[in-house]
Formats: structure tokens, sequence, C-alpha cells
């Protein structure tokens, strides 16, 4: 009875009705189901539990970070320095976005706002030089992909919080991959280039160089303030988030302007109100995860994976695929609430390491923004730059294809993920 | 009637608009005092981190209230926008009635928690365990409003108006 629940609720997502309600109204029907044994006020005790944890205290404060980034000028710096950096090469705005991408990957932790700070000086100006609709859509679109897998890293706090594993660990974790995966694009850039001869830009001298990084500095120093003063222990993960906003702040306040204070109320608003919509499916996921443990789908999983295999390479493969699918009708963040109460166990069960599940999970999820049909971020840079999804999702697939093939090197070569967290203190 | 209603709805959103700026503000406050407490100054401040936790849940509540009467809050749009006029106008009432309904149950079952935790101390803080479920509350409150003036006005051909500029996400 509690399985068919499991799969109203999935019915339920798939009609359009919301996410975080789809499971409440899952989790309370098993409620019912069990009669008197169990008392109703477990549905708000749980959900309310969902949240109330410190390490969650990030999510806000990393999506301020960003949004402080994107509006005080620092966002527009970082450009500007990629383009005196790499302007030279064929196809240069692509490398630019991907590197303009890596670095506020470093601060922001959230792929749309990445995009979107991006995607609207990068688009008019690519479409201006001649890369094509599809093509300059594609660049953003992957260039923000890194948002999420770079630290600090939202849906890496909420795995943390699903599994009760070190966010900082997981943190280190996205950084190798988030690298390869920038490393690629990087390629794929200069290869599209090649073929379709882009243009590059005038050289910049050495002068201008330095003095395009003296004026970037301040945003420069931004990924450093969090990795370096997460791995160095100055800082605890959440402390980091309130470092990067401070800076943030004073830098767009006072020494870019980009910024006036009476903007503040609005900026901090718009955080707090798009951090709420992530954490209410985390409070969400209370009621629904007993539901899950009542309804033992776990272990109808893991029975139904191990018959096929024990291998743990072959069931994250297995997984991976089943999240591939998943990321096809479900957003990223949802999905991982949804499922992942199911898949920890198993990835426990059969000794997968929690740290290379997480990041391998939110990898594959994060994929998922890119890939259609719901893929979010071809939406963004779509609107963003008015541009028809189709092209955009055309020029994605080489993107895409890189992506999976780091997927799968993080899935084959465990040592991708845990050589960084291995040599935290 | 409309107009006054607009009225009391921009102020009560203008409110909650500033409450969650606060919020925002004291997380940045509390979790910043802590690593000036760690490493420069001993500051009077017992638990910082339950106080965050209180705000933080006082956050999630409010701006998930917010988000819905916006239209911000998430779905999966695979099978509905390709459905009939008509249709999909039946699946939005049963949608924001069955909200309606699991919101009044959480609601009330919320309270009973405000009753249990308001004799209990939440440790390290001079707030009671009722703060908590108090934001849940309030919440529930704030949707149940949403949601039935959502559905009596979409029955009279009109939307639920938007004061709030969106544009974040």
């Amino acid at each position: 009875m509690l399985l068919l629940l499991f799969v109203a609720f999935i019915l339920a997502l798939i009609v359009g009705f919301d996410v975080a309600y789809s499971m409440i109204l899952a989790a309370w029907l098993g409620v019912e189901y069990r009669g008197d044994a169990i008392d109703t006020v477990m549905m708000p005790l749980s959900m309310i539990a969902g949240v109330d944890t410190y390490a969650l205290v990030q999510v806000p404060l990393f999506i301020l970070a960003g949004e402080l980034m994107n509006r005080g000028g620092l966002t527009l710096r970082l450009i500007d320095w990629a383009q005196a950096i790499v302007g030279r090469v064929k196809g240069s705005l692509g490398h630019v976005s991907i590197l303009t991408n890596l670095i506020m990957a470093g601060v922001s932790g959230s792929a749309v706002a990445d995009a979107v700070a991006t995607g609207k000086p990068l688009i008019p100006a690519m479409r201006k030089e001649g890369y094509g609709d599809g093509f300059s859509g594609a660049v953003i679109a992957a260039g923000a992909l890194l948002g999420p897998i770079i630290p600090p890293s939202i849906p890496m706090v909420v795995y943390a919080q699903l599994s009760s594993q070190s966010v900082v660990k997981l943190f280190m974790a996205g950084i190798a991959p988030g690298l390869l995966l920038a490393s690629g694009f990087m390629v794929i850039c200069s290869i599209v280039a090649r073929v379709r001869d882009f243009p590059g830009r005038p050289p910049v001298p050495w002068s201008g160089k330095v003095k395009a990084t003296g004026r970037a500095g301040w945003a420069l120093l931004m990924p450093l303030i969090v990795i370096g003063g997460i791995r160095f222990g100055l800082l605890t993960d959440t402390e980091a988030a309130v470092a990067v906003v401070v800076y943030a702040l004073f830098v767009s306040l006072f020494v870019y302007r980009g910024l006036r204070a009476k903007e503040l109320p609005k900026l901090l608003y718009d955080a707090g109100r798009s951090a709420a919509v992530i954490l209410f499916l985390l409070a969400a996921a209370g009621p629904f995860s007993w539901l899950v443990a009542e309804s033992q789908v776990s272990n109808t999983v893991v029975d139904a994976i191990s018959s096929w295999s024990t291998n743990p390479v072959v069931v994250l493969l297995i997984i991976n695929a089943f999240l591939l699918l998943i990321g096809c009708i479900i957003e990223p963040l949802p999905a991982m609430i949804i499922f992942l109460p199911v898949l920890i166990p198993l990835g426990a069960q059969l000794g997968i390491d929690p740290i290379q599940f997480g990041a391998v999970v939110v990898l594959n999820l994060m994929i998922g923004l890119m890939h259609p049909p719901i893929g979010l971020l071809l939406f963004v840079v779509s609107s963003v730059g008015r541009i028809r999804i189709a092209q955009v999702m055309w020029h994605s697939l080489p993107f895409l294809a890189w992506a999976f093939v780091v997927l799968i090197l993080t899935i084959v070569f465990p040592q991708i993920t845990l050589w960084l967290p291995g040599h935290l203190k | 009637m409309i107009d006054l209603l607009e009225r009391v709805l921009r102020i009560v959103e203008r409110s909650l608009e500033w409450l969650m700026a606060a919020l925002v503000a004291g997380l940045v406050l509390i979790v910043g005092s802590q690593f000036v407490d760690r490493h420069f100054v001993t500051l009077p401040i017992a638990a910082p981190d339950a106080y965050a936790r209180v705000m933080l849940v006082w956050l999630t509540f409010i701006g998930f209230a917010l988000a819905v009467k916006g239209g911000l809050n998430i779905r999966v749009d695979l099978i509905d926008s390709h459905l009939p006029k008509r249709l999909q106008r039946g699946l939005e009432y049963v949608f924001d009635g069955t909200m309606l309904a699991l919101t009044v149950i959480i609601g009330t079952n919320g309270w009973r928690l405000i009753e249990i935790g308001h004799d209990q101390d939440r440790l390290g803080t001079i707030l009671s365990e009722a703060w908590p479920p108090a934001a849940l509350v309030l919440s529930c409150t704030l949707l149940t409003l949403f949601l039935v003036l959502r559905i009596v006005l979409r029955a009279a051909g009109r939307e639920l108006p938007r004061h709030l500029q969106t544009g974040t996400e």
C-alpha cells in the first residue's frame, strides 16, 4: 500500500502539482493509512526538523553572495579580465565565458544566477562577432554548469544535509571534476572556433593585462577566500559564506560602487525568497523521508539493483542512468531531495564512498540542467539571449557529451573526487 | 472591496518583505559574530548557531508563502501545459484546493507544537521551542489567505494581484 502511495506521489508530480506539496501529500496519506499508530503532529515536526540545521544557513548566504557579485559590478570586471587574458585566441569570447564562470563558480554556487550574469553581456557580444545564436547560448549554459560543481555548491550543501556528510569534504570533491569540465569546454570552444573560423580580438599588451588584473583583483580574490579559508581552517564552511558576502558587499559599495545602499533591502529579500523555495523542499522532504523509509522503497530498489550486479562501479553506472532519466522530468534539486533517501542506503550497502557518491550524484543531476526537455539552463540562456531553444539545445551537444565523459571518469576513477578531500585534516 | 483587499495585501507583503530582508541580514550578522568570537573578541552571545537556526526556519516558511503567492514555487511542467485550457483550469482548482487542505492540516498540527514547545527552553537561547513552529503556523495562515483569495478571484475571472517585483530567479 505504501509503495502505491509512492507511485501516487510520482503521478502527482508529473501532472504538475507543487513538488514540495506532492511530498507532503504522499506523507500525509501514509500517516492516515497507518491510522492511530502515528500522531499527525509528526508532519509539522519533521518539516521543521528538515530545515532546523545550521549548515543550511549557507544556502541563503551563497545566493546572496552571487547576487552581490552580479549587481555590484564584480562579474563585469571578471569578464573584462578574462577578455584581456584570453581575448587574442580565436573564438575568445567562448573562453571568456568559461573562464569567468569558473571564477564565479568559486563564489556563487548557483548556475542560473551565473548564466544570467554572464549571458546578458556576452551573448550580444558573441552574436556581434558572428558566433551564431545557438553556440553563444550553449557556451553560456556550459559555463554556468560549473557553478554548482566547483565549491561552494548549494546542491552539495543539500546532499550533505540529506546524507549527514561533511560539507567541506563534498566541496573539495567537486574541484577536480569542475576543472576537468572547464578544460574540456575550453577545448570544445577552440575546436568550434577553428572549424567555423571565429575571429580573435586584437592582442592586449602585458601592461593592459596587468591593468585588467588589477581592476578585477578584488573579484579574483573571492574564490581564494572561500576555498583557501576553508582549506586552511581559518573559516568554517558557513563562515566562508559570510566572508564572501561581507567582502562582496564592501567591494560593491565602496570599491566598484556598482551597488547603492538603498538597493540592499531588495537584494536581501530576493536572496531570502530564492533560498526559501529550495529550503522548503527540504522541509517537505522531512515527512517524505519517513514515507520512503516506511514503504521500504529503498529495500526494493536495493534488491532490484543488487540482483543485476554488486559491483560498485556497475551499480553507480545504473544509478546514474536512472538519475539521467529522472533529470529529463524533474529539476536537479527536487530530484535529489526525492530520490536520495532511497539511493543513499544503496550506496552505503555496496560500500561506495559517500563523498564520491555525493559528487557523482551532484554532477549527474547538474548535467540535467543542460539536457532536454527541462534543462533549466537552456531555458534561461534562450530567454536572456532571445534565442530559439532548439538552437541552444543543438549546439549544447558537444558540451553535454564532454560532461557525460567527465561523469563516467568520476565513476570509474574515484580518486578524481576523493584525492582532495583525503588531504583534509 | 477589491481595492481594499489590494491595499491590505500590499501592507502584508511589504511587512513580510522587510521581515525577510531583516532575517537574511540577521543571518549574516549572527554567523559573522561566530568568526569574531572565535578569532578576536569573546562576545556575550552563548549559542549564535541556535539563533541562526531559528532565523533560518522563519526565512524558509515565510519565504515559501511569498513564493507561492508570486507563483515561484517549483512544479514539474511536463504535461499540464499541453492539456486543454478547460482541463488546465480544472486542475488549477484541484491543486489549489489540495494545497489549501494540506496547509490547514499542517497549520493545525503546528499549533499543537507551539503549545507543546511553549514551556520548553531552546538550549543556549532566551527563546522557547515554540518559535520554530510559530513560523510554520504563520506561513500556513498566509498560505491559507493567499490560496483562498486565489481560488475566489479565479472563479471571478481575476488573478491574485502581484505587488512584489520578481526577477532574481
